[in-house]
């Protein structure tokens, strides 16, 4: 499937590693994407439940949420960065 | 049921995430000159501009990430989940049609985008983070110009 994607890649760039290159950039931040993702749909849920269980902690709850999902997303910048740097070669 | 539990608490005071971002934005705007100082050093105006940038794109993806759960959590607890994962997509959207929008123009240099949009985020992330686990720890110590 890559070595089909990456022929008609190379037939429309007209050059082969190009089209490896992009590949590579676009599966790996893809691939980065997905951690993060399952990432803050735990931290969301289990702030959820925390707020559910003592509403009066709320604001603690959604102050630890906030900052979990930015670190967690810290994972997908990394990958962006990646993509930049293999796009951009 | 846990919604209507929820709702009130959530509801009766100023959104912490908000506090948070707008808190990360004046710190970024402050500690961030010097990131765009040294990469302007090394990098001459190409590097000024590319860092600048990519500081800015990191100041608005924090203040939309906590405009996103300050918004669906108005709306309900249920809705957060779906305004959380729905703004994180956006959000990387937003990164990458940046970087599109201006990867060919003559100014942008990677290198610099590549380091403030990293560094930055880091940085501003852990010392917030830093100074709001002093504050939940001590409340009595958090500085008065913070409260709002």
């Amino acid at each position: 499937m890559l070595a089909l994607i990456s022929t008609i890649l190379a037939q429309l760039t007209g050059d082969g590693e190009a089209g490896l290159r992009a590949i590579g950039a676009g599966l790996g931040y893809g691939l980065a994407a997905i951690g993060p993702g399952i990432g803050i749909g735990i931290v969301v849920g289990n702030a959820i439940t925390a707020m559910a269980r003592q509403p009066e902690s709320a604001g603690v709850a959604r102050t630890t949420m906030f900052l979990g999902i930015a670190f967690t997303e810290a994972l997908a910048l990394i990958g962006f960065v990646v993509f930049i740097l293999l796009y951009s070669a | 049921m846990a919604e209507q539990a929820v709702q009130p608490a959530a509801m009766g005071e100023e959104a912490p995430e908000r506090t948070i971002a707008i808190d990360m934005v004046r710190r970024g705007l402050i500690g961030g000159q010097v990131l765009v100082g040294v990469c302007a050093g090394v990098w001459g105006f190409d590097g000024l501009w590319s860092s600048g940038y990519a500081l800015g794109l990191v100041l608005v993806n924090f203040w939309l990430a906590a405009s996103f759960i300050t918004w669906s959590m108005r709306i309900s607890p249920t809705m957060l989940m779906a305004g959380v994962m729905g703004g994180y997509f956006i959000r990387l959207g937003i990164l990458v049609g940046a970087y599109f929008l201006v990867r060919n123009t003559g100014w942008f240099e990677t290198l610099p985008f590549v380091i403030t949009l990293f560094v930055a985020y880091s940085v501003l992330l852990v010392w917030e983070t830093r100074y709001v686990s002093l504050s939940l720890a001590h409340p009595g110590l958090k500085p008065q110009g913070a409260r709002s």
